[in-house]
């Protein structure tokens, strides 16, 4: 080994750490196309950070100035509008797929041990994002975000014994204001990025100390491949994995150019206007479902409900402890599952028509 | 468990061990809660302005059971002439936070996020609010009326 990577090879160690962990590294076939879902979210963040850092540098962190910078982005920063219609139409394909991937890891039960910790700081990315989601959304100071931004918050008054000092302190004052701005600044650039980039390397490292588990195969309780078996990571996968990121690529840029608006309906064009609510409002599509739960059921069940449901959800590994993975091998489990799809299709598609 | 070279010796290497290490974790604990203490109260909300709990206002500028939207302290206030007297009533909703609106044909509040219902003194006549409005001092002077926080 000669040149700068070799003088970089004998200090660091890097050759055989990205053998070992990327070119050679074995994988069991079949469950590839469900494993590149995980690389096109990991390529997804990547594409928030470099579009969000681009963003960063026209756009104006005070409210009063935010609404019309990101106008300014729009139509006057040349391919301003490429940059923003990225970083927003990319973001909800992102919390997409997420919830793609969640809900294949909890059907094909590859959540059991040895990846319970794996499901857990994966349960924990997906609250980070929705925080990221929430948080940008607040960002362009439009009606839309000023009034989602305080039926969400508001919200939280329903959280037992601390629920409106909850509120005051997400938004900084008693109602959403500059301090609301200021904080979710903050938590879209700064601590919500750096804190997710720690889970992911978290996500990751156990991911591939674990190996991608095996296609669940009916009648049997496999978790693994034995060590050595299975297709070096480099080509096959590369290449697999490289096409769903094209895919995803070209899927948020078809409706960035065929369905520009698809994300954003009238009221974000309006600067926000704290002494006029505008008709019905709504968060974005991936909360239609906290949205509509309290229109149907009082609001105290409601809440109780959706902390069953997260609860659950982190706690899955730890209550469905069998060996078997194959779907139909632990009914109750599926059932479970499959229940809490369908009620979130439903209350989802409920609150888009309400 | 004693060590070799220790025996006899008033204090067991052990228990001197187990002191230090409660020393140590006691002053990890303390320097914690004293990093961590400003830490919380720098996140806390920030007291708000004091300023402007008074607005002043011409008393023919509001029509009879007309209702005109004015900001005190930076929040929305609706107030309404009601023929013998006014209300100022807090345009928040008490159920999410949305501004109601001033129904004249009704005499109501009316909130525009899930349809919660006010009389012109702020109680609720319907929908999810669980409180009524919050109601706000008027005095009435010759020419003008001042609206103020109670
Ligand atoms: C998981 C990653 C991320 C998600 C899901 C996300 C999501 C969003 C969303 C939904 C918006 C509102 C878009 C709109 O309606 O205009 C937004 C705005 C913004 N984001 Fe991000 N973001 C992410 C990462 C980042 C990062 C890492 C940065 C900075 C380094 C960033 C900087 C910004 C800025 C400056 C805006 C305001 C400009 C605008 O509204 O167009 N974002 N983000
Ligand atoms: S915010 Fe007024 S009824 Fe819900």
């Amino acid at each position: 080994m000669s040149g700068a990577a070799g003088w970089l090879d004998r200090r660091t160690g890097w050759r055989d750490f990205f053998r070992r962990h990327f070119t050679e590294a074995r994988l069991p076939v079949g469950s590839d196309s469900w494993l590149s879902l995980g690389w096109v979210l990991v390529f997804a963040f990547a594409l928030q950070i470099a579009t969000g850092m681009l963003l960063l540098l026209y756009f104006v962190p005070a409210p009063e100035q935010a609404f019309e910078s990101v106008g300014r982005i729009m139509s006057e920063v040349p391919y301003g509008w490429f940059v923003r219609l990225i970083h927003s139409h990319a973001a909800n394909w992102m919390v997409l797929g997420l919830f793609v991937h969640l809900f294949h890891t909890a059907l094909s039960g590859s959540y059991k041990a040895p990846r319970e910790l794996t499901w857990i700081t994966g349960c924990l990315l997906l609250l980070m994002v929705l925080g990221m989601a929430l948080s940008g959304y607040i960002l362009p100071w439009s009606q839309l975000s000023y009034w989602a931004t305080t039926v969400v918050t508001a919200s939280f008054r329903y959280v037992p014994f601390v629920g409106q000092e909850l509120v005051e302190w997400v938004r900084g004052g008693e109602l959403v204001g500059a301090p609301t701005f200021r904080r979710a600044f903050m938590a879209h650039v700064a601590l919500l990025p750096a804190g997710l980039a720690l889970v992911l390397v978290f996500h990751l490292a156990l991911a591939r100390r674990a190996g991608p588990a095996p296609p669940p195969v009916r009648g049997r309780t496999s978790s693994g491949t034995a060590p050595g078996a299975g297709i070096p990571f480099h080509p096959r996968f590369v290449l697999k994995h490289g096409i769903q990121i094209v895919l995803f690529l070209m899927l948020v840029f078809a409706t960035v150019f065929f369905a520009p608006h698809l994300f954003s309906p009238l009221e974000s064009f309006l600067a926000a206007d704290p002494f006029d609510t505008p008709p019905n409002v709504k968060p974005e599509w991936y909360l239609l479902w906290a949205y509509q739960l309290p229109r149907m059921v009082p609001e105290r069940l409601s809440l109780v409900l959706q902390g069953v449901a997260v609860t659950g959800l982190f706690a899955l590994p730890f209550l469905d402890r069998g060996p078997a993975r194959h779907p139909l091998d632990r009914p109750a489990a599926t059932a479970a599952v499959l229940l809490a799809l369908v009620a979130l299709v439903v209350l989802t598609v409920l609150g888009y028509l309400a | 468990m004693r060590n070799d070279d220790d025996r006899g010796a008033p204090t067991p290497v052990a228990d001197r061990r187990r002191a230090l290490q409660l020393l140590l974790s006691g002053s990890a604990v303390g320097v914690a809660a004293l990093v961590g203490w400003p830490v919380a109260r720098y996140v806390q909300p920030a007291p708000e302005d004091e300023a402007a709990s008074a607005v002043e206002l011409p008393d023919d500028e509001i029509g009879l059971w007309d209702a005109k939207l004015i900001a005190l302290r930076g929040r929305p206030v609706l107030v309404v002439n009601t023929g013998d007297g006014y209300e100022a009533i807090s345009a928040v909703c008490t159920h999410l936070g949305c501004i109601v609106k001033w129904k004249k044909g009704r005499r109501q509040f009316f909130c525009p996020c899930h349809g919660g219902r006010f009389d012109v003194e702020g109680r609720v006549l319907g929908g999810p609010a669980p409180r009524p409005l919050a109601r706000l001092e008027v005095e009435e002077l010759p020419g003008r009326i001042v609206v103020r926080l109670a």
